[in-house]
């Protein structure tokens, strides 16, 4: 008999990691095809964006904004329909010098899609006006 | 590292539930009763490194400074994994900002007690 609790676990971190996976390849397609319509993406210190076409907008403007991205997906934890990817990564700019940073994503799937995605980083190293332009996290 | 005989019992999730909602709603107490007496505290926006061993009760007052701040301070999402980690996230809203933001930490649990917590706060919602 199927465990439904670690049946929702496996398929929650199946749509996580895939996520990454879209956002570290620049996939923008697959990154879309991952989000709900309503989905929700924030990042600290900077208002929320909603809606998978914000969204999208948004991860296009990030994808090969940096010369090179050292990403370190430490852990993926689930609990529920909640998961939390926990990140380091070393980011080398097209101008000027790499800077090193930390941080914790929190996810909310349902229905095999992503209906919000929460960034914290650490806002020392980037400050929340430059979100824009951030490599961080999702 | 050694545990002291007052964090020798078993944290929980309950326990963990009950951290996250200490961190909410201001009971440092209760969560330092969680962490290990040398719990490694880093608070990202109050500059607080881990080597530098800060009291708990300075960290959890930066944190409760911080949420006394905001208005309607509320646990969202409590994670919890076996013998490792937990993961708080407390949204609430900024007057400051317009919108809403979050305190969210991130505990490493070691012999089944918080031995170190990051916690990301949101600086410019500070006080």
């Amino acid at each position: 008999m199927p465990d439904s609790k670690s049946d929702q676990a496996a398929s929650v971190l199946s749509v996580v990691e895939a996520f990454y996976r879209g956002f570290l390849t620049d996939d923008i397609p697959a990154l879309g095809a991952l989000m709900a319509e309503t989905i929700e993406l924030s990042f600290l210190g900077s208002a929320p964006l909603h809606g998978r076409m914000a969204a999208l907008q948004f991860f296009e403007e990030q994808a090969g904004a940096f010369r090179h991205v050292d990403f370190r997906l430490a852990d993926i934890v689930v609990d529920g329909t909640f998961a939390a990817g926990i990140w380091s990564e070393t980011v080398t700019p097209h101008h000027g010098d790499p800077w090193e940073n930390h941080g914790v994503d929190i996810f909310e799937v349902g229905a095999g899609a992503v209906l919000s995605v929460h960034e914290h980083n650490d806002l020392r190293v980037l400050p929340s006006p430059a979100r824009a332009s951030d490599g961080g996290g999702v | 590292m050694t545990t002291s005989s007052h964090h020798a019992r078993t944290i929980t999730q309950a326990d963990l539930i009950s951290a996250a909602s200490a961190l909410a709603g201001g009971d440092g107490a209760l969560l330092a009763s969680l962490c290990h007496e040398r719990c490694q505290w880093w608070v990202s926006a109050a500059g607080l490194e881990p080597d530098e061993r800060v009291p708990a009760r300075r960290a959890i007052g930066i944190v409760q400074q911080h949420l006394a701040a905001l208005t309607a301070p509320h646990c969202r999402a409590v994670i919890f994994a076996a013998d490792a980690r937990a993961i708080f996230e407390i949204r609430a809203w900024s007057a400051a900002r317009g919108h809403e933001t979050s305190v969210t930490a991130v505990a490493d649990l070691t012999a089944q007690i918080i031995s170190a917590i990051r916690i990301y706060l949101d600086p410019d919602a500070a006080p």
